[in-house]
Formats: structure tokens, C-alpha cells, sequence
């Protein structure tokens, strides 16, 4: 059946509201002349984002993808609950989040105080902050492939003298690797993206915690051409990592 | 000799069962669908919990289950080294693929790979479930000869009886998750302990060597046939084939062999007649034709097939 016009016409005006016009006003404001220029001025909280967002992205990969195994193949009680929990960062307001990691790991937090190091203020504490919110993305993502995965595999890896930790790196992560890379793809954007935890937690400290959405924010009030040019950066950073999802999808689906 | 208890529950299902097999013996395990083979296979593997029946087991799954992501060479070498990889490769004839993803490959290919990939285990258990599903008839001789030629224990599930008999030095039936019979493939031709054994070997088949066109069989007989192959093979004869007469028919090139009947059985509307003597032999007649040999039994008889009706397999 096909959807009735109003269906259709009320979708195209969500389209147009919500994401044509957005766009389009960033698209035709932007400095397009001096666009270079006014992304050097911004080049610390480019580069220091993109350092905070891939070693986010490490690091929900050390610790996510343990978490995604037990969370898919796991048999113990309460793995529903652990699996709710492991995702709450994703509905979580990232403020609330920021203040939460500032009250166990900041300097008069429950484990801060007894840190020899601080973290709160640091360009580790904006990866910590960051890697709090995108790491559901990637649990999500790679329990999903662990779970659909024939488990077949890993049986034949077994009876043909692997254990657990050589099947799992060997057999598993390699044939659930699309998976793994869409996972990546998603917490490093989301990660690149994240403002409310980072700001809470690590504050906006130019060339320390200052990140690309701090950036943008703060030069809104005093330089708005700057705070287009940055945004168009992170609009095409998010239209990359569409792409690279969706022919990684796209191949997936082929197969 | 191994031994494993398999007590196995999943979803209502309760396999129990206790098999051994000798240190050299080909075993088939078959049954109905639902019997519980496969899982009496990935039991024996010790992928249903228990331990596996010897520490080194080659399991080969009715899927291939080749590693897509390493090439040929990678996914043999997986369980042993590359030197014993490489030799087992070339064994099963794939020496030329070694390089090749398993994506590259065509069923049967893949099916010598994973059966090569099992066999560079050095395994003292080879686990094969229905290793000739989907096979073409030269893939499917070539592995019937891997796996009669390897050595070690050899355990093949499946559900097609002239594979399992043509293979197995004893077999197994499964019905419901027990055995319900376990003997050699002359002990089930001749006491079929069930309905489902007795229409399993409906199809007498007899192993042996070949000389000129006379078949030895390794119980002892010998079947003329009208072909002569060389070296090991075997025979099939269709019930309908064999003729019964209560004495030796005279002066007939025929083959023709002394027995005795054990049972006769209605099949639907013809008669099955069991026979055990020189061979172990099922015969299917109209009642009409039992009616007026006065088959019971006890009576002795002689068994008799023409060369031509006699289907020639070579390994």
C-alpha cells in the first residue's frame, strides 16, 4: 500500500524543516570566502578534536568490544539489566553524565581524590568524557553482529584446538568486521560531536579540552563566521561517516 | 577402543546413548530425521557441553564453515602447522588452491577443504555429519575414499543408507535420541531390529575387492559382475533383482548362493524375504511367487542375481 498524499506531504515539510532549512542557513551563511583563514584561527580545537575523538574511539574498543562478548554470549542473570545499563549513556542528558563522571573521578570524587593525577581540566578527562557517551554506540553495534553471527564458527575454531581468546581474535572479530568498522565510524562521530559531558567534566580550556562543538559555541558570540566555518566541518565529518556506513551497509546487503 | 556416554537434553529432546568405536573402525550413524544424529555428532565433538570423545577430535559440520576471511592454506593450518596443512591440502587435490579465499571456491571444493581442515588435526576421532550432502558423484567418491583411507576412528552421520553401508564397518541406528541397533551392515540385512532399519537396508550392499569381475566380499562371498574393475569397491542388488529357488538352479553362470530364510515380512504389497548363508541377502517377492516356494522360516533356499542387475561402485 502505498502512504496516502498527506502522509507524504507532511513528511517532505518534517524533511524541510528539521534538516533542509537547518542546513541550508549554515550552508548560505557560510564565509565560503575566507573559509581557510578562519579555520586556522580554529586549528588547536580541530586537532585536539581529533585526537579526543580516536582515542575515545581506542578506547571503547578496548573496553566495548570485551563488554559487547559478554553481553552477547554471557550467561549469567541480570545480562538484561547490564545490557540496559551499558546503554544508558545513549539516553542519558550528557550534562547529567558530565556531572556524574565529575563526582566519582573529579578531584573530590568518590575515586578522584585517591587519583595521583587529575583528570578533570585535561585533555585525558575530555577523552574520558567523550568516550562515556560513544561507547553504546559501539556495544551496541558489535553485540548485535556477535548475536545474528552463526555460531558455528567459533564451534569448528574449537574443536580445532582454539581456545576462546584465539577463536574470538582470530575467527569472530574478523568475520563481524563490517560491523566492527560501522560501530568505530558511529563513536568517533559521536564522539567528535560530543559537547554537554566534555564541557561538564573537562571544561573549555583552549588547547587542552576545547573541542570542535566548544569551539563552535563559544565562537558564536564573538566571531559567528568562525562557528560556521567550524560547523560546516562537523556537518561534512557527519556526511563522511554516513557514507562510509551506508556502502558499508549497502555491501553487506549485496552479499 | 573409545567409548563416550552422550546424555544430551535440549528443548524437550533427551538424546541418551552410548557409543563406541574402535581405534580403526568406520562407524555410520544413521536414523530418521529428528533422531538426533547431528546432536549425537557435536556431543561427541564436545560442543554440547561435555567433553569430546578423544582429546583430538576432526569435526566436520554439514556446513562447511571455512573461514572467510583467511585463504585456504590459513584455514587448514588453523588446527596444525603449514608444513602438515600444505600435505593434506594436496591430498584431498587441492594443492592448487591453496591461495584462494573459500569465497572463490565451488561447494564441492569447499567441501574437500573442510574435511582437509579436520584430517590436518591428526585427529584419533574423525566427526563427519552428512559429508556427502550436495556432492557430485566425483566429490562424493573422492571423499567416501579420504575417509575410508585415513586412519583413526571415523564417525559419519547420515541420513542416506547406501553412503552410510557403502562406508561403514558397523552402523548405528538412531531413532528418538537411543540406538536402536548397532551391528555391521550384514547384521542389519539379515535382523533388522526395526520397521525404519528393515526399509533402511532395503538395498543389499556388499564391499569387497575386485578381481576380474568376480567381487570378494569381506564377509566371504563372492558376486559375479558384469563389469571388472580393479581394487576395492562395492556392490549393490535391488531386492527385486534377486530370484529365490528351493535348490540350486543347474548348469546356471548365474551367481547363486545356499541360505537359509530368517523372516518374512509384508512390505506393502510385495513380500520381504530375509536370507542368511553363503550371503547375507533381502529379497522381495509377490506373494504369489512365496506362495508357491513355500517360504517360512527355516526353509533353506538359493539366492540368485544376474551379473546385469548387479550396480558396480569402485572406490
Amino acid at each position: 500500500m502505498k502512504p496516502p498524499r498527506i502522509a507524504v506531504a507532511i513528511a517532505v515539510l518534517g524533511l524541510v524543516l528539521f534538516l533542509v532549512l537547518p542546513l541550508a542557513g549554515l550552508v548560505a551563511r557560510a564565509p565560503w570566502g575566507h573559509l581557510l583563514g578562519q579555520l586556522s584561527g580554529v586549528r588547536s580545537a580541530l586537532v585536539l578534536s581529533l585526537v579526543c575523538s580516536t582515542a575515545a574511539t581506542a578506547l571503547a574498543f578496548v573496553f566495548g568490544v570485551p563488554l559487547a562478548w559478554v553481553l552477547a554470549r554471557g550467561s549469567f542473570r541480570g545480562r538484561r539489566l547490564l545490557r540496559a545499563l551499558a546503554t544508558l549513556p545513549l539516553v542519558l542528558p550528557p550534562v547529567v553524565g558530565g556531572v556524574a563522571l565529575l563526582f566519582a573521578f573529579g578531584r573530590r570524587g568518590i575515586i578522584g581524590a585517591h587519583l595521583p593525577f587529575r583528570l578533570t581540566f585535561t585533555t585525558p578527562g575530555a577523552i574520558f568524557a567523550e568516550t562515556f557517551v560513544a561507547m553504546p554506540f559501539l556495544v551496541l553495534t558489535v553485540e548485535a553482529a556477535l548475536r545474528s553471527l552463526d555460531r558455528g564458527y567459533e564451534e569448528v575454531a574449537s574443536t580445532l584446538g582454539a581456545g576462546p581468546l584465539r577463536t574470538f581474535a582470530r575467527v569472530t572479530l574478523p568475520l563481524i568486521g563490517p560491523s566492527l568498522a560501522s560501530g568505530a565510524a558511529l563513536t568517533w562521530a559521536r564522539a567528535l560531536g560530543e559537547f554537554g559531558a566534555t564541557i561538564t567534566f573537562a571544561g573549555n580550556i583552549a588547547g587542552k579540552t576545547q573541542t570542535l562543538p566548544l569551539a563552535v559555541y563559544l565562537a558564536l558570540e564573538t566571531d559567528p563566521d568562525a562557528a560556521l566555518a567550524l560547523s560546516l566541518v562537523l556537518l561534512a565529518v557527519s556526511i563522511a561517516v554516513l557514507v562510509i556506513i551506508g556502502s558499508r551497509t549497502i555491501l553487506d546487503a549485496r552479499k | 577402543m573409545l567409548e563416550s556416554d552422550i546424555h544430551v537434553s535440549l528443548d524437550g529432546f533427551t538424546l541418551n546413548a552410548s557409543l563406541r568405536v574402535g581405534d580403526d573402525e568406520i562407524v555410520a550413524v544413521v536414523g530418521p530425521n529428528g533422531a538426533g544424529k547431528t546432536t549425537l555428532l557435536r556431543a561427541l565433538a564436545g560442543l554440547e557441553g561435555g567433553a569430546p570423545i578423544a582429546d583430538r577430535v576432526g569435526y566436520v559440520p554439514q556446513d562447511d564453515y571455512l573461514f572467510s576471511n583467511m585463504d585456504v592454506l590459513r584455514n587448514v593450518a588453523f588446527g596444525s602447522d603449514r608444513a602438515t596443512a600444505s600435505r593434506f591440502i594436496e591430498l584431498v587435490g587441492m594443492g592448487l588452491y591453496s591461495g584462494r579465499k573459500p569465497s572463490e571456491l565451488s561447494g564441492g571444493q569447499r567441501k574437500r577443504v573442510a574435511i582437509a581442515r579436520a584430517l590436518a588435526r591428526e585427529p584419533k576421532v574423525l566427526l563427519l555429519d552428512e559429508p556427502f550432502e550436495g556432492l557430485d558423484i566425483a566429490t562424493k567418491r573422492d571423499v567416501r575414499t579420504y575417509v575410508r583411507e585415513c586412519s583413526g576412528a571415523r564417525i559419519v552421520v547420515s541420513h542416506h543408507p547406501v553412503d552410510a553401508l557403502a562406508l561403514a564397518d558397523r552402523v548405528v541406528v538412531l531413532e528418538e535420541g537411543r540406538v536402536a541397533q548397532d551391528g555391521t551392515p550384514d547384521e542389519l540385512i539379515v535382523h533388522p531390529r526395526s520397521r525404519y532399519v528393515a526399509d533402511l537396508v532395503g538395498t543389499n550392499l556388499y564391499r569387497g575387492t575386485f578381481a576380474g569381475n568376480v567381487l570378494h566380499t569381506d564377509a566371504g562371498a563372492e558376486i559375479v559382475t558384469s563389469r571388472a574393475p580393479t581394487g576395492n569397491g562395492f556392490v549393490t542388488i535391488h531386492p527385486h533383482a534377486v530370484a529365490l529357488f528351493p535348490e540350486r538352479p543347474a548348469g546356471s553362470p548365474r551367481n547363486g548362493w545356499a541360505g537359509r530364510v530368517v523372516a518374512v515380512e509384508s512390505a506393502g504389497d510385495i513380500l520381504r524375504v530375509r536370507i542368511d548363508g553363503e550371503i547375507a541377502i533381502v529379497a522381495e517377492l509377490t506373494p504369489a511367487a512365496t506362495n508357491e516356494l513355500a517360504l517360512a522360516p527355516g526353509s533353506s533356499v538359493y539366492a540368485s542375481v544376474k551379473a546385469t542387475e548387479i550396480g558396480v561402485e569402485t572406490d
